[in-house]
């Protein structure tokens, strides 16, 4: 089970076909009015200054309110009121495919409830105690979604043992699995393991065991920590945080002889425990 | 009379994903008569094994999934292109949906899940 957006999960279950999909989408985005948009009607902004808050958030990827506020353009309380006028207009997915006769009222009600609860089970130790999404770093989405995949795929409950947090340096481990997350910041998604650890998280991946770390295991375990990624991205855009993964890397530091990994930008960890042996998880904030 | 399998072409930079994907189709009516690591050698690869089906992902070193997608069908407009990837957000679905991919399956998937999007392109 991974970690998607309603559409991708009707799509995969064959409730709505491609097409159907990509036409509820166009219909939402047509209906769906932008900031923008909804400042003009009210009489707040002009066209043109429309345009240029476009261009700055196209050139720097954040939030037209933001910049609006920031240009002069608009206050807060303007944002806060346009905020409001989106979202009591909004339609979501679920609405435009009923809207277009794709799926019925009672088909998404039961969609939806069954997507929520495949999305929600097997809760994490983390993820009970944080659960509004909006209120998570990335950071601690990418820790809820490496413990659901460990259960998901390796079968494995992974305990939190120690946490620490904006850190300069990482004690590195024999091995380093990571990733690079590119969006509105850029993070280092990392996975650092013993031999023993990998050789279990090989094992089960493969389905067979596995006794020495060869190219297939390490290939293994680097698509255990991309598929963790992925789905952390997947989780991110469903509030809309745009995030994109780049190919993971794999660092064996015994023979590179890396011992500590320093950072301009700042480490969190996040220490895990399991019958097959102890994790890492880090996340690096690039800056 | 022996039914006429289907070819596939599996594209991924993992190995273990492209052992993975071999082993789900054995025994079935599809074939994976080719497989590549990345973009270019897909479609190094493309004219020579013919495929009916590719099963590509997106994060890969190089030329993207995506990009890559868009030069299968450009190349051979008649191939099917199943995305498979982790990378499910909502922006890479839309997108390799309109830039004509047949379908997106995420990863992690089981067996069933890849022969049923297989089945029904």
């Amino acid at each position: 089970m991974a970690i998607k957006f309603f559409g991708q999960y009707l799509l995969e279950k064959g409730k709505i076909t491609p097409p159907q999909l990509l036409e509820a989408v166009e219909y939402q985005k047509e209906v769906n009015v932008s900031v923008g948009t909804l400042a003009i009607e009210k009489g707040h902004l002009t066209s043109q200054q429309v345009e240029k808050i476009n261009k700055e958030q196209y050139r720097t990827d954040r939030k037209f309110g933001e910049i609006a506020v920031e240009f002069g353009y608009l206050t807060s309380s303007q944002i806060d009121e346009i905020l409001d006028m989106q979202r009591s207009r909004k339609i979501y997915l679920g609405e435009a495919l009923v809207q277009k006769k794709f799926l019925s009222l009672a088909e998404l009600e039961n969609e939806l409830n069954a997507y929520r609860e495949e999305q929600e089970k097997e809760e994490t130790e983390l993820s009970t105690v944080l659960k509004n999404v909006k209120s998570l770093q990335i950071a601690e989405v990418f820790v809820d979604v490496a413990m659901k995949m460990f259960l998901r795929i390796l079968k494995e409950v992974v305990k939190i043992s120690e946490c620490s947090l904006n850190k300069s340096k990482l004690e590195l481990n024999e091995w380093t699995f990571s990733q690079k997350v590119i969006g509105q910041e850029n993070y280092n998604f990392m996975l650092n393991i013993s031999t023993p650890t990998l050789l279990k998280i090989a094992s089960y991946m493969m389905k067979s065991e596995v006794r020495v770390p060869d190219e297939m295991s390490l290939d293994a375990v680097a698509e255990f920590v991309n598929i963790i990624t992925g789905n952390t991205c997947a989780k991110l855009s469903t509030v809309d945080i745009k995030a994109k993964s780049q190919p993971p890397k794999v660092y064996n530091n015994l023979s590179d002889n890396r011992y500590k990994l320093f950072t301009n930008g700042y480490i969190s960890t996040v220490n895990l425990l399991s019958t097959i042996g102890d994790f890492q998880i880090a996340v690096e904030v690039i800056t | 009379m022996e039914n006429k399998k289907v070819k596939v072409m599996a594209v991924d930079d993992s190995s273990f994903m492209l052992s993975v994907i071999t082993s789900y189709l054995q025994g079935s009516e599809f074939e994976i008569v080719e497989t590549a690591r990345n973009g270019k050698e897909a479609m190094d690869k493309l004219g020579k094994c013919s495929p009916d089906v590719v099963l590509l992902d997106i994060v890969m070193p190089g030329e993207d999934g995506i990009e890559t997608l868009e030069k299968i069908l450009s190349k051979v407009p008649s191939i099917k292109v199943v995305m498979v990837s982790s990378l499910g957000t909502e922006e890479a679905v839309i997108e390799c949906l309109k830039k004509g991919a047949k379908n997106f399956l995420q990863k992690p998937f089981e067996q069933d899940k890849i022969l049923s999007i297989l089945r029904g392109i």
